[in-house]
């Protein structure tokens, strides 16, 4: 993660997720419906 | 009115009324006051719910940066739809209320926490954030560079604190 200061300096964080594989899944679908839609695509592919 | 639900009575009904509850209560650490946040769009202060408003309609994605167990009393799903409902894409804080966490999972928000927790002191109202690397987003896994949905986006966020009970604390 990177915060820019009002002065444009850059500050490098590391930070932690704790999401696991299908959740992963689901937020990169975003969420509920697109998860759905996301499923539909595939079987209909 | 005269209600058990007191001033809360007024957030019910449709989301995006319930919205205008979003951290109503929580504290700005730029102010020590609640529900006052500068809207760096108008460059005034503003209620959090106008202000999240206000980027939504500008397409400005924000985040929440909290401190330790940000979200406790705030099991009810809808804490965490309102920040999806109103353009938030992201909490990072320090710890969080477990059950508040899951929800934002479910809601398509990124519950994300400090590797080191003074890193929280690093970051202030006035800074933008950006989040690369999501793509590579795997379980278990220290995002450093992590990328949020498709494309990188640049937050304007608010900065509070949330050790108080969200939907209980008093009005003021």
């Amino acid at each position: 993660m990177i915060v820019t200061k009002p002065n444009g300096t850059k500050v490098e964080l590391t930070v932690n997720q704790t999401m696991n594989a299908g959740q992963i899944e689901w937020f990169k679908a975003g969420s509920g419906t697109f998860y759905f839609y996301f499923i539909l695509f595939f079987l209909c592919k | 009115m005269n209600s058990a639900a007191g001033p809360w009575l007024k957030y019910r009904g449709h989301l995006d009324n319930i919205s205008n509850n979003l951290l109503i209560g929580a504290i700005n650490s730029e102010n020590n006051q609640a529900n006052k946040i500068f809207n760096r769009l108008t460059k005034q202060y503003g209620g959090v719910p106008d202000v999240a408003r206000d980027y939504k309609k500008n397409k400005i994605s924000w985040i929440v940066i909290g401190d330790e167990n940000y979200g406790e009393g705030s099991s009810r799903e809808h804490a965490a739809l309102e920040v999806r409902h109103l353009g938030g894409k992201v909490v990072l804080v320090k710890s969080f209320a477990r059950i508040h966490e899951t929800n934002l999972k479910k809601q398509g928000v990124l519950p994300l926490t400090f590797n080191d927790p003074k890193d929280y002191d690093k970051i202030d109202p006035a800074d933008s954030i950006s989040i690369v690397g999501l793509n590579e987003l795997a379980p278990g896994k220290v995002i450093q560079f992590s990328l949020l949905l498709f494309f990188s986006f640049f937050f304007n966020f608010v900065k509070k604190f949330f050790n108080y009970n969200h939907y209980h604390s008093p009005l003021k």
